[in-house]
């Protein structure tokens, strides 16, 4: 890509950046939209995969997502970070096409100490810490597991989280504290010794 | 530090853990939680187990084509231009239905008080309708607040902020005198001795004045 595009890239990098991105793509700026959303495509996926398995869906949120963007760019008034506007966007896309799927949303299992016995796919995962933090992460409840992943690989702040998911920050703050006791539970075996 | 400070500092910090974790923690918070979680071994423990949870974070999404999706997403902008800017009072995005159903948002509130005062206006015509066969005794009482030898009546209607003595002004200053009110929708009942259209003009050059009625002839209802 020309010249135009390879400084396009480098504004996207900042919070300040982004904002600008936006601003031209409420122009119909095409170039700007393709920046931003080579820089959301990798994050968001990550966001929604620990919401749906299937790659189709999470594309498909991804592209309603950043299709919502282009066509309401102008009314973004820089009240809050682009990242958190964009993530607000994702969450209720991801709930909306979650519901219509019918596919749990709220996956909580019945009994947590069945998970290790139970599911022989688990067992496999312990024997990697990452893989077994993913396993359990999965077991959380929607809301928890997405205010932890926001939290923890995502860096937001409980403010920007609560704008993102439309609630008080102390509920935020009360989401993590119950995700924080469960994956402790959970991994407690894998936490051993590594502290 | 007394022990309801102490477990007070314990119940923020423990709270604030995970933002402490990832740096989003800022100013006076961070400052508080920093100290108190120097001096907790739990506190300590526990961010531990939280960098570590951290650092076992996952890796890209597998199995995503991002340039398959892109040009997928693309053609769909052509039938779909970017939206013109909107004045922030009315950006959906922006303004949850809390917000839009707040008692001070101007949008549905200056709404309502039209339909409040059109409806208070329908109320007085109906007051001021002609006397029909099935009323025509009406006139034959008075009602309770009507002062004796009053010949013409108002209904009035004031600002809700008005003060007492800008009211009272009014009324003087209308050659009307308060023979009744007010009642649960804030009207006012003046009795006037000259004509009623008069005692009507001067009080409806007022501005604080926002309804001002003839009430029939010896406050007929």
């Amino acid at each position: 890509m020309d010249k135009r595009a390879d400084d396009t890239r480098m504004t996207a990098r900042t919070p300040e950046g982004e904002a600008c991105l936006v601003g031209r793509i409420a122009a119909g700026d095409r170039i700007a939209f393709d920046t931003l959303y080579r820089a959301y495509f990798p994050r968001l996926g990550r966001f929604l995969q620990r919401m749906t398995r299937s790659s189709t869906l999470i594309e498909e949120i991804v592209n309603d997502t950043l299709l919502v963007v282009w066509r309401k760019a102008a009314t973004f008034n820089g009240s809050s970070k682009v990242s958190t506007w964009i993530f607000a966007i994702a969450y209720r896309r991801a709930c909306k096409a979650l519901q219509a799927l019918d596919e749990p949303v709220d996956a909580v299992p019945d009994d947590v100490e069945g998970i290790a016995t139970d599911r022989p796919e688990w067992q496999f995962a312990q024997l990697q810490l990452t893989h077994a933090v993913d396993a359990a992460i999965a077991t959380l409840p929607l809301a928890q597991r997405t205010a932890f992943q926001l939290t923890f690989y995502h860096d937001m702040s409980y403010v920007e989280i609560a704008e993102i998911m439309a609630c008080p920050v102390n509920t935020i703050k009360t989401r993590l504290f119950h995700a924080r006791k469960r994956l402790a539970l959970l991994l407690e075996d894998q936490l051993e010794g590594r502290q | 530090m007394n022990q309801h400070e102490s477990n007070a500092a314990h119940g923020e910090a423990q709270d604030a853990l995970p933002w402490l974790a990832n740096g989003s923690l800022a100013g006076a918070e961070l400052e508080r939680v920093q100290a108190h979680v120097h001096g907790c071994a739990t506190c300590r423990a526990e961010l531990a187990l939280l960098h570590t949870l951290r650092a076992a974070g996952p890796g890209p999404a597998p199995g995503l084509d991002m340039e398959a999706a892109l040009s997928r997403l693309m053609p769909q902008l052509d039938g779909q231009e970017p939206a013109l800017p909107v004045q922030p009072d009315s950006l959906p995005v922006q303004r949850s239905w809390r917000v839009r159903l707040a008692a001070n948002d101007r949008s549905w509130l200056r709404a309502a008080v039209a339909m409040q005062c059109c409806a208070i206006a329908v109320l007085a015509v109906l007051l001021l309708r002609p006397a029909t066969s099935t009323d025509a005794q009406a006139g034959d009482y008075r009602v309770l607040g009507a002062a004796p030898g009053v010949q013409h009546g108002l209904i009035v209607m004031f600002k809700p902020a008005t003060p007492e003595h800008e009211l009272r002004r009014i009324v003087l200053g209308s050659g009307a005198r308060i023979v009744g009110g007010p009642t649960a929708t804030g009207a006012w009942m003046l009795g006037a001795d000259e004509e009623a259209a008069a005692v009507m003009a001067r009080l409806r050059r007022e501005p604080a004045v926002t309804l001002a009625e003839p009430f029939g002839a010896e406050g007929r209802p």
